[in-house]
């Protein structure tokens, strides 16, 4: 197969898989999201979430459990990894570059609210 | 010194190339085994892959030597570049194929050039960039001006890359491999555009001499201005024409083979119209001057000039023999030239080849017409040259042509490492 062929067929490949993926991601979307049933937490429960396997955010007095989402976040999964069970409200404002979070990141974020930090 | 094989180089650029993928995918916490970790090691290998490939487009004469042909250095630019793409688009689908199976809003994010992530906008920029040229000069023929100009545009895509790199910079060692790999690309194609491309680069030349060698065919001979060009018989040259009075040039370097002696101060070139700026030099005038880049060029190897051989040549593919030809000792190796052409009126070389075969016993000149005997087929050229065993054979001609016998040769039996062929040298 000369690469003439092998290009064409990956770009036809490429397209159909992006279609596909795009319109299921659509499709089970989960916004806009319900908050699941808030909880209070102290801020020493919450840094005992403090690993990569185990991760949670306090971002403006909320809770949020990333754990499963850090594979699936653009940036290297140490961005995150390196705020589990702190306070992040600064480091996700800024991206720590000084650039905001998109206004679908910060919905996104919602779907993964477990509560709100008591202290 | 024994050569190394000739994929040797081809081994040394690729594993350059995916040096920053696979220093990723050796540091602390990566994990090639997931969406993410996959995704990340094809995106390092696409850029590195990339940026070699940009690389793989000078003419450097050390480039030449060590890929044995400009052509096969074209040759290894193109599949680099096409792996590249193929690893590029895996790149986004592991992505985001690994955010949807966790969160599918999160693929969402990434499966668009959403301008508010410049990591996001960027990779798909370059992406979509690639993408469009690619389909557009890979994946289309067209006149060779007009794929030139579309080509350099990926230029464009490529500068996208280099932006999503710098965008997605994490200090770690692998991207910083990446991104200095790039940098030497985008230093590379910087080079090949100021300094290769502009038909004003290269050995000051002057032609003497036009003479009409058929009805689309004509010979040129110039004379040097300052330095005189050092070459070895078949190789070639990239020469562009520059205005003179009488003559407006099209302003681009195209290969042409040296015709002539090496001892000869001046240089010898035939120029066929195949299209756009070769019909234009049709018209070239005595007195206009032109640039010469070279030589380059790897047809005849010094380990088989002591060899029996047997050079096959098709239409004006067979210059490089004019000038081999012309060096060869009257008690030099066994030599049989199978010229292929239309028909008679069609070798417009061939009485120049008889004439060197006079001084040579041991040279002959042996004619395929595709009009009488049809292409020129392995039993057709063994029926007039006798078996190949233990020859070296060149050939040089149209790509299909050389692709063509090449693997009917292999087919034959005949060892590659004896079959000499000059690929690429249109572009």
């Amino acid at each position: 197969m000369n690469s003439r062929r092998v290009v064409l067929a990956a770009v036809l490949a490429f397209v159909l898989a992006w279609g596909t993926l795009l319109s299921l991601a659509v499709e089970r979307s989960r916004h806009p999201v319900a908050p699941r049933e808030a909880r209070r937490w102290s801020r020493a429960e919450v840094a005992r979430h403090d690993r990569p396997e185990d991760c949670w955010l306090v971002i403006h007095g909320k809770v949020y459990d990333v754990t499963h989402y850090i594979s699936a976040h653009p940036a290297p999964p140490k961005t995150i990894a390196d705020h589990c069970g702190k306070e992040s409200t600064s480091a996700f404002e800024t991206k720590e570059t000084g650039r905001a979070h998109s206004p679908q990141a910060w919905q996104l974020l919602e779907t993964y609210l477990v509560g709100e930090v008591s202290d | 010194m024994q050569k190394l094989p000739s994929w040797t180089p081809v081994l040394v650029a690729a594993a350059l190339a995916v040096a920053p993928a696979f220093t990723w995918a050796c540091s602390a916490g990566a994990d090639v085994l997931t969406w993410y970790g996959f995704a990340r090691f094809a995106g390092f290998a696409a850029a590195g892959l990339f940026a070699v490939s940009m690389l793989l487009m000078l003419r450097l004469s050390w480039l030449d030597r060590a890929f044995r042909g400009l052509g096969h250095v074209y040759q290894a630019h193109h599949a680099l570049g096409v792996a590249a793409l193929l690893l590029l688009l895996v790149h986004p689908l592991a992505l985001a194929l690994g955010a949807f199976l966790v969160e599918p809003a999160a693929a969402l994010h990434l499966l668009w050039p959403n301008p508010s992530s410049k990591v996001v906008f960027s990779g798909w920029l370059s992406l979509l960039l690639f993408l469009i040229f690619f389909v557009v000069t890979v994946a289309q023929h067209m006149p060779f001006h007009r794929w030139r100009r579309l080509h350099r545009a990926l230029g464009l895509a490529y500068a996208a890359m280099v932006w999503h790199l710098v965008t997605t910079f994490s200090g770690s060692v692998a991207a910083g491999l990446a991104l200095g790999l790039v940098a030497a690309g985008v230093l590379g194609f910087a080079h090949r555009l100021l300094a290769e491309d502009p038909p004003r680069r290269g050995l000051r030349y002057r032609i003497t001499d036009v003479r009409r060698r058929g009805p689309k065919v004509v010979d040129l001979v110039l004379e040097p201005l300052d330095k005189k060009l050092r070459f070895e018989a078949g190789q070639f040259v990239y020469l562009a024409m520059r205005d003179s009075p009488d003559y407006e040039a099209c302003g681009e370097s195209h290969p042409y083979t040296l015709t002539g002696h090496p001892d000869d101060p001046r240089i010898q070139v035939s120029v066929k119209a195949l299209g756009f700026c070769t019909r234009h030099i049709q018209e070239v005038t005595v007195g206009t001057e032109a640039a010469v880049q070279g030589p380059f060029g790897g047809l005849f190897p010094a380990k088989t000039h002591d060899r029996p051989q047997v050079w096959i040549g098709g239409g004006i593919g067979v210059t490089p023999f004019l000038g081999r030809a012309s060096v060869i000792a009257a008690d030099g190796p066994s030599l049989d030239i199978v010229y292929c052409a239309g028909n008679e009126g069609a070798a417009l070389y061939l009485e120049d080849l008889r004439a060197f075969t006079r001084a040579r016993p041991d040279m002959r000149v042996h004619t395929i017409y595709e009009d009488t005997d049809g292409l020129p087929t392995v039993p057709a050229i063994e029926s007039r040259v006798g078996s190949l065993e233990g020859k070296e054979i060149m050939i040089a001609g149209p790509p299909a042509m050389v692709e063509a016998l090449r693997r009917a040769l292999r087919a034959r039996g005949v060892p590659a490492s004896r079959i000499h062929t000059e690929e690429g040298m249109a572009r």
